[in-house]
C-alpha cells in the first residue's frame, strides 16, 4: 500500500515552484476577499506566506529541496509553524536582510480548516492573515530586488 | 575578453549617459534604478502607480540599458519589476536623485532590520503631537517643526487630523493658497472609492517655505471651500470593509507615498477620544505629549496611561513617548519645570516604567527622577505672546522661535530625529 500511494503522489505532483505559488495565493486570496469569500480566502493567504517564506530559504540556502522540489524534512512544515521557525533562523543570522514582523500572525491558521464550514473565519482574521502575507509579499519583493531571488 | 566588457564602475556613468538619451516625460511615477546585492541593475516601479505609458518608456528604458550595461544588466525578461508600493517604504531611505523622475539605489549586504507597519523606525518617521487639552500649541509646534527640519532639508508633511477643530492650515497657509481638499474630503470620498482623485489636490506649501532646503507640504483639514463640513464630518469615521484605524492607516499611507516626505507630523485630535488614540498608538509615530503642570491635566493622563498598563500597551508605547512642557511660564521657570518633572515622573513610574528587583541585571525600562535620557524628562515649550493662539504663522521669526522653542528644537533633533538624517 505503501509503494501503491507513493507511486500516485509522484505521478499527480508537479515539481515546486515557490515564488509561483505564492504570487498566485497572494492574487487569489484577494480576489475571494473582494467577494467577501473569506474561508478560503483565509486558506489561500496561509499557503502564500508559507511559499513566500519557503522560496526565501531556499534562496538563501537555509532549506534545502530535493529534485522534486520537496523541502528537507525538518521544514515541511505550514505557516503556523513555519513563521516562528523563519523567525529563528533570521534572528541568528547577524546579517540576516529578510526578517518578519514581531508576532504570530498565523497561529490560529490550520489546513485541516479546509474541511471547516465556511463562517469559522472572521473577517478580522482574514485581515490578520492577509497583512501577515502581504509582509511576506514584501520581503520577497525585496529579494528579487537584491537579485536573491 | 569581449571589448564590450562592462566594469561595476563604469555603470553609473553609462546609466546617465542612457538617461540624457531617453525622453521620460511621459513618467508618471517615480522610477528607481536598482543595482542589487550581485551588482545587476533593473528598473523598479510601484504596481499601483504605472500607467501604459509609463510601462512603454520603462521598457524602452530596460532594452538601452540592456545594451549598454553587459552583464551588469538583468536579462530583459527580467530587466523591470513592479512592486508593491511598500517594499519603497524600504529602498526609499537609501535612493539618490538621477533625474526628475529617477532614482538610484544600491541595495547592499548590511544589516537591516525589518519593518512593520506599526514600528516607530519607519522611514519616513512620522510623529504624532497630542494633547489632552487643546490650546496648548500642538498646531504652532506643528508648523515651527517642519520649518525647523526644512531648512536642514527635510520632506516634511504636516497632517491636520484635529478635524473637529481645524486651524492648522489657515494659521501657516495664506487663504489663496490654501489646497482645494482637505483630510476629511478624502474621508468621505474614499467611501466612493474616490480617495485617489483628492489625495493629490490635499497638499499646500506655505510662503515662507519657498526658500528653505528642503520642502513642507500641509495637509488641511478641509480645502479652500469647507463646503459641507458638517456633513461630511458625520461620515468621517465610518468604517468599509476595515477598521476606520485601516483607512486612516491608508490615507497617510498614499499620502507618504504621492508626496515622499522624510518626515510626517500629525497633529492629533485632543483629548481621550478613540479617534485621538488611533493617531497615538495606531500609525506607529513618536508621540509628544503635550502638558501644562494643571491637575486636570495630570488627571487626564494618568487615565490614558493606565489604560495603557491594563491593556498591556504599556511595553509598546512607552519607548516612543515624550512629555512636552507646553506654555512654560517666563516666571519662575526652573521651579516649574521642576514640579513639572516630578509629576511626569509619578505618572510614568506608576504605569509605564518596570518595578526594579534589587537583583535584576539592570535591563528594565525604568529611569531615576533626574535621569535626563528619560521619557518622562520634560521638553519644554517657553510661553511667548507672539506664538499665543490663533496667531498667525503667515511668517516665521526667527528671533520669536529661538526664544520660544530653542529647547524643544534641540531635544527633537538630539533624541527623535532618525540618525541618518541628522
Amino acid at each position: 500500500m505503501m509503494a501503491a500511494s507513493a507511486k500516485t503522489h509522484a505521478a499527480t505532483t508537479h515539481p515546486s515552484d515557490f515564488v509561483d505559488a505564492h504570487e498566485r495565493h497572494w492574487e487569489d486570496g484577494n480576489l475571494l476577499c473582494d467577494h467577501a469569500r473569506w474561508a478560503n480566502a483565509a486558506y489561500l493567504f496561509g499557503y502564500s506566506a508559507e511559499c513566500g517564506l519557503k522560496a526565501l530559504m531556499q534562496a538563501t540556502e537555509w532549506m534545502s529541496v530535493d529534485a522534486e522540489g520537496v523541502p528537507e524534512s525538518r521544514y515541511r512544515k505550514h505557516i503556523q509553524h513555519l513563521w516562528p521557525a523563519f523567525e529563528n533562523l533570521a534572528r541568528t543570522l547577524e546579517d540576516a536582510l529578510y526578517e518578519l514582523p514581531a508576532g504570530r500572525p498565523f497561529r490560529d491558521w490550520s489546513h485541516h480548516n479546509r474541511y471547516a464550514e465556511r463562517g469559522h473565519v472572521s473577517e478580522a482574521t482574514v485581515d490578520r492573515y492577509r497583512d501577515a502575507a502581504h509582509e511576506v509579499v514584501c520581503i520577497v519583493q525585496l529579494a528579487m530586488t537584491d537579485g536573491s531571488l | 575578453m569581449s571589448k564590450d566588457f562592462v566594469l561595476f564602475d563604469s555603470v553609473r556613468q553609462r546609466v546617465q549617459d542612457v538617461l540624457a538619451s531617453v525622453d521620460l516625460a511621459p513618467l508618471v511615477t517615480p522610477v528607481y534604478l536598482v543595482r542589487d546585492l550581485n551588482g545587476r541593475v533593473r528598473i523598479v516601479a510601484a504596481e499601483q502607480e504605472v500607467d501604459d505609458a509609463t510601462v512603454k518608456v520603462l521598457e524602452h528604458l530596460a532594452t538601452r540599458l540592456n545594451r549598454t550595461l553587459g552583464a551588469h544588466a538583468h536579462p530583459s525578461s527580467a530587466s523591470v519589476l513592479l512592486l508593491d508600493t511598500r517594499v519603497f517604504k524600504v529602498l526609499d531611505p537609501s535612493k539618490q536623485k538621477l533625474s526628475d523622475r529617477v532614482f538610484w539605489i544600491d541595495r547592499l549586504v548590511t544589516n537591516i532590520g525589518w519593518w512593520t507597519v506599526e514600528a516607530p523606525d519607519l522611514q519616513p518617521k512620522r510623529y504624532t503631537l497630542f494633547s489632552v487639552k487643546g490650546g496648548v500649541g500642538r498646531s504652532t509646534t506643528a508648523v515651527i517643526t517642519a520649518w525647523h527640519l526644512a531648512r536642514q532639508g527635510e520632506r516634511v508633511l504636516l497632517v491636520d487630523l484635529d478635524i473637529e477643530s481645524p486651524g492648522l492650515s489657515s494659521a501657516a497657509l495664506e487663504p489663496a493658497s490654501q489646497p482645494e481638499f482637505g483630510v476629511v474630503d478624502w474621508f468621505v470620498e474614499d467611501l466612493v472609492d474616490q480617495g485617489r482623485h483628492v489625495i493629490e489636490r490635499m497638499v499646500a506649501s506655505p510662503a515662507w517655505a519657498q526658500d528653505l532646503e528642503g520642502s513642507v507640504a500641509i495637509v488641511p483639514a478641509h480645502g479652500m471651500e469647507p463646503g459641507e463640513y458638517l456633513a461630511k464630518l458625520g461620515r468621517v469615521y465610518l468604517r468599509k470593509n476595515t477598521s476606520w484605524t485601516k483607512r486612516l492607516e491608508s490615507m497617510v499611507s498614499e499620502l507618504e507615498e504621492t508626496w515622499r516626505p522624510t518626515t510626517v507630523l500629525i497633529e492629533s485630535r485632543s483629548g481621550l477620544h478613540d479617534i485621538a488614540a488611533a493617531t497615538v498608538t495606531d500609525l506607529g509615530a513618536n508621540v509628544l505629549l503635550f502638558a501644562t503642570d494643571s491637575i486636570s491635566s495630570w488627571t487626564d493622563y494618568r487615565i490614558l496611561f493606565r489604560h495603557w498598563k491594563y491593556q498591556g500597551l504599556a511595553k509598546h508605547m512607552r519607548d516612543r513617548l515624550s512629555i512636552v512642557s507646553a506654555l512654560t511660564p517666563e516666571l519662575d521657570t526652573e521651579e516649574y519645570l521642576a514640579r513639572f518633572k516630578e509629576q511626569a515622573w509619578e505618572l510614568f513610574q506608576d504605569h509605564l516604567y518596570d518595578s526594579v528587583d534589587p537583583s535584576s541585571k539592570g535591563d528594565e525600562f525604568s529611569f531615576d527622577l533626574h535621569d535626563n535620557s528619560a521619557p518622562h524628562r520634560p521638553v519644554p515649550i517657553h510661553w511667548n505672546r507672539g506664538f499665543a493662539a490663533g496667531a498667525s504663522l503667515h511668517r516665521i521669526e526667527r528671533t520669536r522661535v529661538a526664544h520660544a522653542y530653542s529647547d524643544f528644537l534641540q531635544f527633537f533633533d538630539a533624541h527623535l530625529r532618525p540618525v541618518q538624517t541628522r
